[in-house]
């Protein structure tokens, strides 16, 4: 994503790790917060960065240590867009699909769930850029009232 | 996330304090199960939680089912608005007992 309207609000490399999405979720919050965004907003992107960062962990470095997280915010127009960039193994693109569930109790899936919730669209960008596992693309539209 | 506990009789309240993410969410998951495997009735307070994510949820998930299988009661109460709206997204609120 990106013409001469698309402002960047955040561009940070972040470890793979469990402990830094604590520094995660505080970089989206802050970032949201600087520019205009209401707490429900900000808790809906905070949340699902988290979930995205959680399944790189995860299934992408399977909780390798060294793993990292390219992590970018822009707001085009009214558009909010989220790209989380990996280097790990690339991916089936249909596994950001939430997978409908007759049983509330069944494990895994749920991060992807809430994501595609808090999410207008989730999708891997196919094939990712040059020398990138994955790129994960979230988007979300801004209402006047979450400003 | 930290937490505290208290006992009476064969009921036990676990009250979770701060974020319950995938860094925190295991010590939970190890808090919640050991208590279900004593044999206690479970309720987790989570009045202080101030954020929750799959992971966490996850976690309050495994130790309802373990409850449910040695038949002991598990309820969550005061559960914060943060985390009753993680419930809403991954459509648990109806799964769990809410006091």
């Amino acid at each position: 994503m990106s013409n001469d309207m698309t402002r960047v609000l955040l561009t940070k490399r972040f470890s793979a790790q469990p402990q830094h999405l604590k520094t995660i979720r505080s970089e989206i919050s802050n970032t949201l917060s600087a520019h205009g965004f209401n707490q429900d907003f900000q808790s809906d992107m905070v949340l699902a960065v988290d979930e995205a960062c959680q399944n790189i962990i995860r299934h992408a470095y399977q909780f390798d240590d060294h793993g990292i997280i390219d992590l970018s915010l822009m707001l085009d127009h009214n558009e909010l867009c989220i790209e989380l960039i990996d280097f790990a193994t690339t991916v089936d693109p249909d596994c950001c699909k939430p997978k409908e569930c007759k049983d509330e109790l069944t494990p895994g899936g749920l991060g992807t769930l809430i994501m595609n919730k808090v999410m207008d669209s989730v999708a891997y960008e196919c094939p990712p850029p040059n020398g990138a596992g994955n790129k994960l693309v979230m988007r979300r539209k801004v209402e006047h009232s979450e400003r | 996330m930290g937490y505290t506990t208290t006992e009476n009789g064969d009921h036990t309240t676990i009250y979770l304090t701060g974020e319950v993410d995938l860094e925190r969410s295991p010590l939970a998951r190890k808090v919640l199960l050991e208590t279900v495997e004593k044999g206690q009735h479970l309720i987790v307070d989570m009045s202080d939680v101030e954020y929750i994510d799959s992971s966490g949820v996850a976690s309050l998930v495994e130790a309802l089912q373990a409850s449910k299988k040695k038949n002991l009661d598990f309820a969550l109460q005061q559960v914060s608005e943060p985390a009753l709206k993680v419930f809403r997204l991954a459509r648990l609120e109806k799964v769990f007992e809410i006091r």
